[in-house]
């Protein structure tokens, strides 16, 4: 039962820091979608904005953990360019190129992924601020808990188009 | 459309910086497809590529641009409905223009 190194950080981005990140965002929803007054005592509301700020502070740490060590650390193996002869197996990006039936799996996947993940820890950070600095109000404030939740929603979707598609290219052209 | 509260504004603010990143973000990713000094520019760290600057520059965009509305707020308050409107558009072209097929139109893949 042996893991390299790099196989061990691609888990940790995937399936450890994204994994999470998805736990979190439908935390998030859920969350934030039933703190109302007619839900909770004034005591309840005072606990649950304390969870909800843990919550959404470890969805946008786990956010900016996945796209951090996606791009500097997972990405710059999947990108490495092979040597004279070298076997394209060890070289995720450019065996999906050598063959048309797989070259759009870096193409459009892959170049999908790598970009629309960023506004995942734009919005997970500003959702996790904005809950933050309007506290136990927030309990009371529809349009703002509506607008939050939309653009978690969003962020979910966006995160879920890198989460897939990781699957499938991994799944394909694994770094190894 | 109505003004929103003080606590709300500090949350307008971030909601209006992440749009702001978002979009800085496509904005670049075309800017690289389409103009090659551009792409040099971006690839700073070469194991990255391009990737590197898109997403550095982007999250300074985010960042500064949340400091700077801070400051610019920090006495006044924002109308919600425009903050969100704004946030969303901001957000939703972000999306857009990271989307291949579209950032594919500006250069030869």
């Amino acid at each position: 039962m042996e893991i390299s190194f790099k196989e061990l950080w691609t888990v940790a981005h995937g399936m450890g820091f994204g994994g999470n990140l998805f736990a979190c965002l439908r935390g998030a929803i859920a969350g934030i979608y039933s703190f109302r007054p007619e839900l909770t005592t004034h005591a309840g509301i005072k606990e649950r904005i304390t969870r909800l700020n843990i919550g959404l502070s470890l969805m946008a740490i786990m956010s900016w953990l996945t796209v951090i060590s996606g791009t500097w650390i997972v990405y710059i193996w999947y990108r490495a360019k092979p040597g004279e002869g070298a076997d394209l197996m060890e070289f995720p990006r450019y065996f999906l190129l050598s063959k048309p039936s797989t070259k759009e799996w870096h193409e459009f996947g892959m170049e999908w992924k790598e970009h629309v993940a960023w506004i995942v820890p734009f919005i997970a950070t500003s959702v996790a601020y904005s809950v933050y600095s309007v506290g136990e109000e927030l309990a009371k404030n529809d349009r703002l808990k509506k607008a939050l939740l939309w653009l978690i929603l969003i962020s979910f979707c966006c995160a879920a188009v890198p989460g897939v598609f990781g699957a499938f290219i991994n799944k394909i052209a694994a770094t190894r | 459309m109505s003004q929103s509260t003080k606590n709300e504004t500090k949350a307008l603010i971030s909601l209006i910086a992440c749009g702001i990143g978002s979009l800085t973000l496509g904005i670049l990713i075309c800017a690289a497809e389409e103009n090659g000094v551009v792409k040099s520019f971006l690839n700073f760290y070469n194991p990255v590529g391009p990737l590197a600057g898109k997403t550095t520059f982007a999250v300074v965009a985010y960042v500064v641009s949340w400091f700077i509305l801070s400051q610019v707020y920090s006495q006044k308050t924002l109308d919600f409905g425009k903050a969100i409107k704004t946030t969303f558009v901001l957000i939703g072209l972000g999306i857009v223009l990271s989307f291949p097929p579209v950032f594919m139109m500006f250069g030869s893949h």
